[in-house]
């Protein structure tokens, strides 16, 4: 089971970036990610769900990813991990948290979250929900 | 008799006061503050002087409303004083009830603890390793409580002692009062 | 019959004064006529000393107000060290609760909550806000006892 999780702003830059057990192909994620992006703005516009799952595979990983209200992408890059919904669920949470950085009137959009704290709890939220 | 502070402050807060959604308050806040740091190009140390004066310039006015709603008069000691700041002022104003702490034995300084601070929810101070050190966030607090007293002839040096936005385990004001203001009286009196 | 409406702030400065003249609608140019006279300071001093008698003779003693033989004075001073006074005949009543009003309710919504009016008055400022002039005439010629 591993991960890599990255918030991508609305100019295609990255945000944050969490990886997890990914040691062979850990160099390639940031590209494989973006790749995705390409197929997640295409999709977006076409529906009104914000949770995309399943887009699109590299080996056998998947990338699944969600788009907040703000044009803010979360694209998640796995292998073997428990369920979609668990995924869904972990988005949401994550999208409270964003959240939360966003309310920081010293927090400009589209800025990197540093803070030490977000990270944190971002991982706490993924041993939660993928044990990891 | 003691007065029954606290129930006042509540009775004020529910019926006597008119309320403003509380993000909303946080988020205008916190944009005043990110533009001084802004405009004075993160001099910290002047950006907590400009907060303290916007503070003073509040506390004047602040203090009539105060006194129109709550009928009170000038306090007996610093200690009712201290009293009255916490369980009506603060209630009043800011919904939150600061705990007295620290007062000291010849009755002229105080520390306010506050528990939740509505100024800084879900602020967290930039990452270069001044603000932490230099910046109080809610430093208009500062100013508004120096600037009410002053109108009732109280004057007091009020500072933040510690922040939790700082990484403090406390946010605390210390208040010491220097000197009782006398009355002015017209020339020729006296 | 209310003759007049006086405002002095902490620095013993007359900032506001209204004259109601008898049997006339009150025109707008008797408003801050009087507030360098003699009759302002003779008026303030009056106040001053006896509410500092008052307050000597018993702790806690707040001077409401006073009667001669052809007026009455009503008294209002707010622990920020304003004082609200108003000059009426000898026969009227209790005029505590139009001075509250003129405090609670109109001095604090047009002078301190407007952010563009000064609250700290310097030699010689006078409030020449209209909303409040307006409001405290109509606040005092609607009370009971104006006529």
């Amino acid at each position: 089971m591993s991960l890599y999780l990255a918030l991508i702003g609305t100019r295609d830059n990255p945000l944050y970036e969490m990886e997890i057990k990914m040691d062979p192909i850990r160099d390639f994620c940031p590209f494989i990610v973006h790749s995705a992006l390409d197929i997640i703005e295409d999709l977006q516009w076409k529906t009104n769900q914000l949770y995309f799952k399943n887009i699109d595979n590299y080996d056998n990983y998947s990338i699944s990813g969600y788009v907040t209200p703000g044009n803010i992408k979360f694209m998640i890059l796995y292998q073997n991990l428990r369920s979609d919904e668990a995924i869904r669920q972990f988005f949401g949470e994550l999208n409270d948290l964003y959240v939360k950085t966003l309310l920081s009137p010293f927090y400009t959009i589209n800025e990197a979250i540093r803070s030490k704290a977000f990270d944190q709890k971002v991982r706490m939220l993924s041993r939660k929900y993928f044990n990891l | 008799m003691s007065k029954p502070y606290k129930l006042i402050g509540e009775d004020v807060y529910k019926n006597r006061t008119e309320k403003i959604n509380s993000e909303l308050f946080t988020l205008t806040y916190g944009s005043v503050v990110a533009q001084l740091c802004r405009d004075y190009n993160n001099d910290y140390k002047k950006v907590n002087e400009q907060l303290e004066s916007m503070g003073y310039n509040i506390g004047i006015r602040l203090i009539e409303e105060f006194l129109a709603k709550t009928n009170f008069g000038r306090c007996i000691n610093f200690k009712e004083t201290a009293e009255i700041i916490s369980k009506v002022g603060f209630k009043m104003f800011l919904n939150t009830t600061p705990t007295v702490d620290n007062f000291s034995a010849d009755g002229k300084q105080f520390n306010l603890i506050l528990e939740d601070n509505p100024l800084a929810e879900f602020v967290e101070l930039p990452d270069d390793n001044k603000a932490v050190k230099e910046l109080w966030y809610s430093n208009v607090l500062v100013g508004v409580l120096k600037g009410a007293l002053q109108m009732v002839q109280l004057d007091v040096d009020v500072s933040f002692v510690k922040d939790i936005l700082r990484g403090d385990p406390s946010t605390e004001i210390k208040l010491r009062l220097n000197k009782i203001l006398k009355d002015e009286i017209p020339a020729g009196e006296d | 019959m209310i003759y007049s409406f006086w405002i002095f702030d902490r620095h013993c400065n007359c900032i506001y004064n209204r004259d109601f003249a008898q049997h006339k609608p009150a025109s707008k140019d008797t408003v801050n006529r009087n507030n360098d006279k003699d009759e302002a300071k003779l008026l303030f001093g009056a106040i001053f000393s006896m509410s500092r008698l008052s307050s000597k003779l018993s702790d806690g003693n707040v001077l409401q107000s006073f009667r001669t033989g052809k007026y009455k004075a009503h008294l209002k001073e707010t622990a920020t060290g304003l004082r609200f006074i108003l000059i009426s005949d000898s026969n009227v009543g209790d005029l505590s609760g139009l001075l509250n009003q003129l405090y609670s309710d109109l001095y604090l919504n047009t002078i301190v909550k407007n952010g563009l009016s000064p609250v700290d008055f310097k030699e010689g400022m006078v409030i020449k806000n209209m909303s409040f002039i307006n409001g405290a005439d109509e606040l005092i010629t609607q009370n009971g006892d104006f006529i």
